[in-house]
């Protein structure tokens, strides 16, 4: 359940350019070093949270599921779900 | 101690300045000049003060300057108000539930993971939920 190169690239041409927007990798791995792992492997540019940091705040509420794309406004509340309406709506943001 | 947005505004505009370099100021006539460094401008007050060769600190109204002096100043002070607006807008976004969640990320530089903040505090936020395996 890796990242494709095709999302990195995504986030470098629609994300990055855009300061309304971040994107943050919520890790599921269950230990630190091998989301280091994949992070080095990869090159990931996001920054990410790791599991138990996760479990201690409220991010755990808003998917289960994996891998899953939630956005979600300033304020916490959901606007879109899924790759699709999120990098939709993304588009959308100027 | 805590401060407000305005009064964090006074204080970054009061005393963010002391590091431009020197440059010409000109009386609102148009008849004087002097070089010295900006040393302080509280744009409240409506007060500058400007540090010139003698090691003097000057003080004066705005008033006494050319327009193209008050430009620059107000220039200035858009600048350092941004920073300290921005940097106020942090703060507060911290304090919130979904700000005290992001205070805990991690970005990859070099070979580790190192603490990362927001530069500024963006609109929205893409939750991608993944893992390795």
């Amino acid at each position: 359940m890796q990242a494709a190169p095709q999302l990195v690239e995504s986030y470098q041409k629609d994300v990055v350019p855009n300061p309304k927007v971040e994107m943050i990798h919520l890790s599921r791995d269950r230990n630190n070093a091998a989301a280091l792992k994949w992070a080095r492997n990869d090159k990931l540019p996001w920054p990410t949270i790791m599991r138990d940091q996760i479990d201690a705040s409220l991010l755990t509420h808003y998917s289960n599921r994996l891998p899953t794309y939630i956005l979600i406004d300033h304020e916490g509340n959901k606007v879109a779900e899924g790759k699709g309406p999120v990098w939709s709506k993304l588009k959308t943001i100027k | 101690m805590k401060l407000s947005i305005k009064q964090c505004l006074i204080m970054a505009t009061a005393l963010g300045l002391g590091f431009l370099p020197a440059r010409t100021w000109t009386s609102a006539d148009e008849s004087k000049s002097f070089e010295g460094k900006l040393k302080a401008y509280d744009a409240a007050a409506g007060k500058v003060s400007v540090a010139v060769r003698n090691g003097k600190t000057l003080t004066f109204s705005i008033d006494k300057l050319s327009e193209a002096d008050r430009k620059f100043l107000a220039e200035e002070a858009g600048k350092l108000d941004g920073t300290a607006e921005n940097k106020a807008a942090m703060e507060e976004f911290t304090r919130t539930d979904i700000g005290k969640a992001f205070t805990k990320m991690q970005i990859l530089e070099g070979e580790a993971f190192a603490p990362h903040e927001f530069e500024s505090v963006p609109d929205y936020f893409i939750l991608y939920y993944s893992a390795s395996w």
